[in-house]
C-alpha cells in the first residue's frame, strides 16, 4: 500500500534530482532581452490582434451554447451576493438567536440571529489576526487559541461574558518539545465539557516523520493543562486544517472518540474511556458492500448521553448514518432510510472525497451537498431542493426545525475558495439568504 | 527562484524565462521597490506567480526561444527526468498544486509561508496540498507492479 509519505519521499527524490541540473550559481539577468526583441510592422499586429479578439468571441458563443444543453449547476445559477455579505470560517449557533462566526480578521458575536454582530475579538496580540482555534461552550463562555511569537506559542485566552472581557490562560506547547529539526507548531482545538473540564489537541507537524500529536487536559477552565499522553497515530484531516475540523469530541469526563488516521492514511475512529489516557478502534457498522474499503466519516455527534448519531462516507458516494442508543458503545446502521443520500457528480467522491456535511442536533438531522438537502425534523427524512443554497457548503446547523444557518462557498471546489459567506433560511432549508454584516 | 520555477512549471526553459521576468519587473520597479520591506519575497512571489500561469507565456518563448535539442550528458538526465513518471503525474497537477508541493517539499517552506507566497489562507495551502499528495499516491497506485515511480527518472 502506497502511503501519503512514500509520495513525499518520491517527490523529495524528484525534486533533489531537478536542483542537480541546475547549478547553485545566481539566475541569468538579462533586461536588455525584451527589449532586443524585433517588433512586427504595426498593421501586422493590429490584424493579428483583430483576429484574436475574433476568434475570442466565437470561442465564447460556442461555448455558451454548449453549455445550454447541460444540467445547471445550482452555485452558477445564483445571483451576485450582497458586498456586505458576512465571510466567515468556523461558526456555531446555539439557538435562534444567539451565535458566533470567525471571519477572517475577528471573531463576532449576534445575539439576534445574524442582524447585527458585535466585534469581540481578544487582544491576540497580532494585528489583523484574530483567532486560530474558538470553542464556545454557551453564549457566555468561551476559550480562543491563537498561535504566535518566536519561538512559536500557542496563546489562549478565556472569556465568561460573551466575549466583552478576556482572561489569560496558559500558553499551550508539546509536553516534551518539538523534536530536532521541527519547529512547527500547529494548534489544534478545544473541546470543553464545563466551564472547567477541557481537552486540547497539540502537533508538531502533520507530515513530518517526527510528528507528535499529544492530548492536553484542563480542570480549572484553561488556567493550566496538563499532558494526558500521545494520541494513537495523527488528527485525520482530510485537506482541512485544525483550526477548520475538530478530531476529538468527549460525551462525559471518561467517554471521548478520536479521528486519527492509521499507517495506511484510513481514518479510524477512536474510543477512549478514561479521560484519553488510552484509546481502541471503535467498530461502526457500514454497508457490508463496502466492508474492508475505505470510508470517510466524521466524529459522533450525541443529542444525550445514550443516543448519537455517526455520517459515513462509503466510496461508492453514499452517505449513511450509524446510531448508537448506548453511549457509543455499539453502532448500527439506520436503515429507517439507506443511504440517507447519495452524492452526485460533480461533487462525488472521483472529484471530491470530502463528506458531505452533515448535522444532528436540536431536533434536525440534516446533510447536503450539491444543492441537495436531506432533513429529517422527526417525521423521516424529506429530500430538499434549497433555494438559494450555492452548490459547495462547507457546514451547516439548525437551532430548530425552521431556522438554520450553512458556512458556504461559491467556488466550485470545496475548501478551495477564500470566499467563504454565512447563509440562513427560516422555512427549514427551503430558502436560504445570505446574513450581512 | 530558479529550481523553484523548474519544479512548478516542470520545463527548464520556461523557468530560465520566469526567473528573467521576474528579475526585469523587479528592475522595471526598482524605485518602488526601494522601500519594500522584503524586496526578496516579492521577487519570489512574482516568480512562483508566473511560473503557475506560465502558459500566458508559452507563445512567446515559442516564438523567440525555440528549445535547443544537444545531445550532450546534462541535457540526456534532463531529458530523462522530463519523460519520468514522476513528472507525468504532476502534469496532472493543477499548477497551483505543483506550486505548493514545489515550495513545501523542494523549498521546505512552511504552510504558513506558502501562503503568505500565494497570498491566500494557510487552510486552503493544506487543503491543495493534501489533494495534491493524494492524487499522485493515486496514480502511483495504479503502477503495475509496485514499479516504483521515480525508476523511469533514475
Amino acid at each position: 500500500v502506497i502511503r501519503e509519505h512514500d509520495v513525499v519521499d518520491s517527490l523529495a527524490t524528484f525534486y533533489r534530482q531537478l536542483d542537480r541540473t541546475i547549478p547553485e550559481t545566481a539566475p541569468r539577468w538579462l533586461p536588455d532581452d525584451r527589449a532586443s526583441l524585433p517588433r512586427r510592422p504595426w498593421k501586422i499586429q493590429l490584424l493579428a490582434t483583430g483576429a484574436v479578439v475574433v476568434l475570442l468571441v466565437g470561442l465564447a458563443l460556442f461555448f455558451r451554447e454548449a453549455s445550454l444543453d447541460r444540467a445547471p449547476v445550482p452555485a452558477q445559477s445564483l445571483p451576485p451576493l450582497p458586498a456586505a455579505t458576512l465571510q466567515v470560517g468556523p461558526m456555531r449557533f446555539f439557538s435562534a438567536s444567539d451565535g458566533w462566526v470567525l471571519t477572517p480578521r475577528a471573531l463576532m458575536i449576534t445575539h439576534d440571529g445574524g442582524t447585527n454582530w458585535r466585534d469581540i475579538t481578544p487582544p491576540t496580540g497580532q494585528p489583523g489576526f484574530c483567532c486560530d482555534v474558538v470553542f464556545f461552550l454557551d453564549r457566555m463562555t468561551g476559550w480562543v487559541g491563537a498561535l504566535g511569537g518566536t519561538p512559536q506559542t500557542f496563546h489562549t485566552v478565556r472569556t465568561m461574558d460573551g466575549g466583552a472581557t478576556w482572561t489569560p490562560g496558559a500558553d499551550l506547547a508539546l509536553g516534551r518539545g518539538a523534536p530536532p529539526g521541527v519547529a512547527s507548531l500547529y494548534p489544534g482545538p478545544f473541546t470543553f465539557l464545563n466551564a472547567q473540564l477541557g481537552w486540547a489537541l497539540v502537533t508538531n507537524g502533520l507530515y513530518s516523520e517526527l510528528r507528535q500529536t499529544e492530548l492536553l487536559q484542563t480542570a480549572d477552565g484553561g488556567a493550566t493543562w496538563t499532558s494526558t499522553g500521545q494520541l494513537p497515530e495523527v488528527p485525520f484531516l482530510g485537506g482541512w486544517s485544525l483550526t477548520q475540523i475538530s478530531p476529538i469530541r468527549f460525551i462525559d469526563p471518561r467517554t471521548g472518540w478520536y479521528l486519527g488516521s492509521d499507517s495506511t492514511d484510513h481514518e479510524i475512529l477512536y474510543v477512549t474511556h478514561d479521560g484519553g489516557r488510552t484509546w481502541a478502534k471503535q467498530t461502526i457498522a457500514v454497508p457490508s458492500i463496502n466492508a474492508g474499503q475505505r470510508s470517510y466519516f466524521d466524529l459522533p455527534t450525541f443529542v444525550d448521553r445514550q443516543h448519537g448519531f455517526l455520517a459515513i462516507a462509503p466510496p461508492d458516494g453514499t452517505v449513511v448514518v450509524d446510531v448508537t442508543t448506548d453511549g457509543g458503545v455499539t453502532w448500527r446502521m439506520d436503515t429507517g432510510r439507506f443511504p440517507v443520500f447519495t452524492r452526485t457528480e460533480p461533487f462525488g467522491l472521483a472529484h471530491d472525497w470530502h463528506l458531505a456535511p452533515a448535522f444532528f442536533g436540536h431536533g434536525v438531522q440534516a446533510i447536503v451537498l450539491g444543492g441537495h438537502l436531506e432533513v429529517n425534523t422527526g417525521h423521516g427524512w424529506t429530500a430538499i431542493t434549497p433555494t438559494g443554497l450555492p452548490a459547495i457548503v462547507q457546514e451547516i446547523e439548525f437551532v430548530n426545525a425552521q431556522i438554520g444557518f450553512a458556512r458556504t462557498t461559491d467556488d466550485q471546489c470545496q475548501g478551495c475558495s477564500t470566499r467563504e459567506f454565512l447563509m440562513k433560511t427560516v422555512d427549514g432549508g427551503r430558502t436560504w439568504t445570505p446574513v450581512t454584516s | 527562484m530558479l529550481r523553484a520555477g523548474y519544479a512548478i512549471t516542470l520545463d527548464l526553459e520556461v523557468a530560465r524565462e520566469n526567473t528573467n521576468e521576474a528579475f526585469l519587473r523587479l528592475w522595471e520597479r526598482r524605485d518602488k521597490l526601494a522601500s519594500h520591506p522584503d524586496p526578496k519575497a516579492w521577487l519570489m512571489r512574482v516568480a512562483v506567480n508566473l511560473a503557475i500561469s506560465h502558459r500566458r507565456w508559452m507563445f512567446g518563448r515559442l516564438r523567440h526561444h525555440p528549445i535547443p535539442v544537444r545531445p550532450d550528458p546534462e541535457d540526456l538526465a534532463l531529458l530523462r527526468i522530463q519523460s519520468g513518471t514522476m513528472r507525468e503525474a504532476l502534469l496532472t497537477l493543477k499548477p497551483r498544486e505543483r506550486a505548493v508541493l514545489a515550495l513545501r517539499y523542494q523549498q521546505d517552506l512552511a504552510f504558513a509561508q506558502i501562503a503568505l507566497l500565494l497570498g491566500c489562507p494557510e487552510a486552503t495551502v493544506r487543503t491543495w496540498c493534501h489533494r495534491a499528495l493524494e492524487t499522485l499516491r493515486t496514480q502511483m497506485g495504479g503502477v503495475q507492479n509496485g514499479t516504483p515511480l521515480l525508476e523511469e527518472a533514475r
